[in-house]
């Protein structure tokens, strides 16, 4: 004890020196970004020298494209790869300081309606960006249900299918009616992971509900809950009830594919990346099938936004700008074959065909309704 | 022992500590009960109203309540049963206890989302006790282990990564029983029993009351150990909490949730407290 | 008899290393298994072995960094706790102030607060005091989570110190000095050491307000291990990660066995 007080001291004193440096400050950028020419951004970007981007997930893309940032403009990249609620904490922690640490970051799920709600974004940056009609229009306007006004870059897409075992399933349902009949002749073999936990679980309930209570063409438009539409979704809850025992209801999004990979499930609701992602790292097995059956399944995509507070502005539209550049695209494409938002990319080899990506994927319906949905999934099936 | 008069050096003294927690954690504190009740929101809407503390009537929110509550009395209770053998059994030294000591403690530095995904993965469907219990004929098909309903998934995880916290506490309040003492209550006849009822147990009372305390809060408020194993209904609190927020985006509802969680430790401690006076009181 | 208790030892060495063993020997598995065979059932073992998922996560991690951020945090927020708990818990365990109950609670306070609202509103206290993105300011947020555990253990430890041994010292005329170097700080050891150790783990596994406050510009251990086993949970990434960082804490662990050992004995009553 008494020969470890100096060298603690001794420590303390030495790091302080070492680690004394915080974070970097950066000039406000002079120009007006929302009315100057991009030319004018690029050099604004190159004054500020660095930028910080967060994500959660492709650490292996991400770290490549922030190589290929760096060499081509000489601008830093911070680089974080954290955890996606944690990554959204702390935007929202850092809401009220006048400047932030974050210049942009991966924007998905349940945040965008979080984070729009909470106004956390700069923009809009749909009339800035240079190559904005390239990318996925759709995907502009609305992300999981939320109305982005512009405000957030489309750079990746994504989509939910049915993923399966072929050893096991040898006539892949493509109707409500083949996969209920395939439900209750294979108990619990069929899972979906609780809506609250993951996208793909509330995709499969979106689907759910389109079939049980009259399609999902009348909540179109809606900006609000009408609640007399939602009155006959005790019919959708009747239905997971009633074959509640046949079910087989997972944690996440990946614990379902982990729970397929281990033998427990037969055929499970998935997104396309997540599951080209463990496939590639060796976490599920190679003959997996995925497909978009033709009653319909949900997709949509990530984003990028930029900060209001954030402290480089216009290094982070560069970012943002080069992740959805034709050569970085298609540089994701080709490690991860995740889907680009780019949309004059031609694609081929995925786990999912374009003939079903053009066919069978459903829109969401409005945010109200998915949160509303998420809840009463919740009350009405796992409380019982 | 507790005889001198409190003078203002005492609360210089304790200064330090208290200071420093209060300090940092007060606002914090405070804020989160204005929010409960509507003001300074997160949303930027404040106004005064008791509506918020409306959400502890939900089903959702007493069960996630109840289940966190479950999971802290059943963990710390489980762990305590499982660690007071075995440290009185390591008190005497000798004969390789010290490596065994040195392994009962290596859960200790396992982070706890790690060991959540270490039992995880021994207990999935076709993990590795299935498949053992299997070919020992004990089973036909495997059992469904992982996310139980009960919660059993997270006390276990909880008693695998806490025993040495706990080991570790007690034994450094069984240090403090003098071996005469023991010998004294022998040489006047005590059985084992007797000794361990009279002397150990009180002696050791406040390591074991302190080592409960903490347990306790750790799994009432755990959040990453119950999202891996435990049940997907309830969810623990602390998840309820961030669902609250998060997703169905009622911040002050979340608020309440969290006065409620600060709450109810604080009641569960003071209630151990209490126990733990009157076993001493009783048996002495 | 000696030969019984030689007997339950070495059956309890067992048990325990099955009981953490195979548990660990499952996490090494998982961090070697070659992408071109991914290991699903019906396999027991994965089918082949690669260090690939290794190489993935030093290649495109900052793990190296990290490590060296977190083992540098931990030793400064053990030391500031345990300089900071010594007279608080002194106070607490043996002198009866009034208020001693609250004051017990509220020493408890940073590990009862939920993690969300750490995360947000305690992250804003640091930022207000111009803690954020700094080394002293994570160092002083790990020794306020770690805190509770140094002050309750040690103020449990000061409640068992006999007062007949204090009586005895004064009476030999000791000062204050002597009385904490010879009395009350070897009569802490024991707890002194566990309190210690609970400070360090905190700090090691710290994660919530260290992610706020302290990336993009320090980043530690749980940031790497929450991005594999968080919301994007890969089995096999994450099961590098968890090995690389119970590595050196088990061998630490090893290493202060000794302490603790030689300790005990000394602190044990029956032997003054």
């Amino acid at each position: 004890m008494k020969k470890l007080l100096p060298f603690v001291l001794a420590c303390l004193v030495a790091s302080v020196f070492v680690f004394a440096e915080g974070a970097k400050e950066t000039a406000a950028p002079q120009i007006d970004l929302k009315t100057a020419t991009w030319d004018q951004i690029v050099q604004a970007a190159k004054a500020e020298g660095q930028v910080t981007f967060y994500a959660w997930y492709f650490p292996d893309y991400f770290k490549e494209a922030s190589m290929d940032f760096e060499k081509q403009y000489g601008i830093k990249v911070n680089l974080v790869i954290g955890d996606q609620t944690a990554n959204f904490n702390k935007a929202i922690a850092e809401k009220g300081n006048a400047v932030g640490t974050i210049d942009c970051m991966i924007v998905g799920g349940q945040w965008v309606k979080t984070t729009m709600d909470l106004d956390l974004f700069w923009g809009p940056v749909n009339k800035i960006m240079p190559d904005a009609d390239k990318l996925a229009p759709t995907l502009w306007v609305v992300q999981e249900g939320v109305m982005t006004k512009g405000y957030l870059t489309p750079f990746h897409r994504n989509q939910t299918g049915i993923l399966y075992d072929p050893d096991r399933v040898t006539n892949p349902p493509q109707t409500w009616e083949e996969l209920t009949a395939w439900i209750d002749a294979n108990p619990k073999k069929f899972g979906f992971n609780d809506p609250s936990k993951g996208g793909s679980g509330q995709s499969f309930v979106h689907t759910l509900i389109a079939y049980t209570t009259g399609g999902l063409k009348q909540y179109e438009g809606d900006s609000d809950l009408v609640q007399t539409k939602v009155a006959n979704w005790d019919l959708a809850w009747k239905w997971v009830n009633d074959r509640k025992d046949n079910l087989t209801f997972t944690a996440s999004n990946n614990d379902s594919i982990t729970r397929l990979n281990d033998g427990e499930l037969a055929m499970t609701v998935a997104w396309d990346d997540n599951v080209k992602d463990m496939m590639t790292k060796g976490n599920l097995f190679k003959r997996a099938k995925m497909y978009i059956p033709k009653m319909g399944l949900a997709g949509g995509g990530d984003t990028m936004g930029v900060l209001k507070n954030a402290p480089d502005k216009a290094a982070a539209l560069l970012f943002i700008n080069h992740i959805t550049s034709k050569e970085q695209q298609v540089k994701k494409f080709q490690m991860l074959n995740a889907y680009p938002a780019r949309v004059d990319i031609p694609i081929e080899g995925t786990l999912l065909t374009e003939e079903d990506r053009k066919t069978n994927a459903i829109p969401w319906f409005p945010a109200p309704y998915k949160s509303h949905m998420i809840a009463e999934f919740v009350k009405n099936v796992l409380m019982k | 022992m507790k005889n001198d008069k409190a003078s203002p050096m005492h609360y210089l003294m304790i200064l330090p500590g208290v200071g420093f927690i209060i300090l940092f954690l007060g606002s914090s504190i405070f804020l989160t009960v204005c929010q409960s009740f509507g003001l300074f929101s997160i949303t930027g809407k404040s106004s005064f109203t008791l509506d918020n503390w409306k959400v502890i009537a939900t089903q959702e929110a007493r069960d996630s309540v109840f289940f966190s509550l479950k999971m802290g009395l059943l963990s710390s209770v489980g762990t305590i049963l499982f660690t007071f053998p075995v440290a009185l059994f390591l008190r005497k030294g000798g004969g390789g206890k010290r490596f065994l000591g040195s392994l009962i403690k290596i859960p200790l530095f396992i982070p706890a989302l790690v060991a959540a995904f270490l039992i995880v993965n021994l207990i999935s469907y076709h993990g590795i006790v299935n498949e053992a219990l299997m070919k020992l004929g004990l089973l036909k098909e495997p059992l469904r282990m992982l996310n139980d309903r009960f919660g059993w998934g997270v006390i276990v995880i909880q008693i695998w990564k806490n025993l040495p916290f706990v080991l570790l506490i007690v034994m450094a309040s069984l240090a403090g029983v003098r071996d005469d003492t023991v010998d004294a209550a022998r040489n006047l006849g005590a059985g084992t029993w007797q000794v361990l009822i009279n002397i150990y147990i009180p002696l050791t009372m406040p390591g074991i009351l302190v080592s409960m305390i903490l347990m306790f809060i750790k799994a009432f408020g755990d959040f990453p150990i119950t999202s891996i194993a435990g049940p997907i209904y309830p969810s623990s609190i602390s998840f309820r909490m961030h669902a609250t927020a998060t997703l169905y985006q009622e911040w002050d509802q979340a608020a309440v949730l969290g006065v409620i969680i600060i709450a109810t430790a604080l009641f569960v401690i003071w209630a151990y407290s209490r126990l733990a006076e009157f076993v001493q009181g009783e048996i002495r | 008899m000696r030969r019984f208790y030689l007997l339950l030892t070495a059956f309890f060495v067992i048990v325990q290393l099955v009981w953490i063993g195979v548990p660990i020997m499952m996490a090494v598995l998982w961090s070697l298994v070659d992408p071109q065979y991914p290991w699903s059932f019906p396999h027991l073992f994965p089918q082949r072995l690669a260090p690939a998922p290794w190489i993935y996560v030093f290649k495109y991690t900052n793990i190296i960094k990290a490590l060296k951020t977190s083992y540098s945090i931990a030793p400064f927020a053990v030391a500031l706790s345990f300089l900071i708990s010594l007279p608080t818990a002194y106070v607490l365990g043996r002198k009866n102030i009034p208020g001693k109950k609250l004051f017990n609670l509220v020493v408890l306070l940073p590990i009862i607060m939920p993690g969300m609202v750490v995360a947000l509103f305690l992250s804003r206290v640091f930022t207000a005091f111009r803690l954020s993105q700094t080394f002293i300011g994570l160092v002083l947020a790990h020794t306020l989570m770690g805190l509770p555990y140094m002050l309750r253990v040690l103020t449990t430890s000061f409640q068992t110190i006999p007062q007949d041994v204090i009586d005895a010292a004064e009476n030999l005329g000791a000062g204050t000095f002597v009385k904490i170097k010879d009395i009350f700080l070897p009569m802490v050891r024991p707890g002194l050491l566990a309190g210690m150790i609970f400070a360090f783990t905190t700090s090691i596994e710290e994660f919530n307000l260290t992610f706020i406050i302290g990336t993009p510009t320090f980043e530690t251990i749980p940031t790497i291990l929450f991005s594999f086993m968080g919301y994007n949970f890969i089995r096999t990434n994450a099961a590098v990660v968890a090995l690389v960082m119970m590595t050196p804490n088990i061998v630490m662990l090893f290493i202060v066995e000794r302490f603790l050992k030689s300790d005990y004995l000394s602190a044990s009553l029956g032997k003054m």
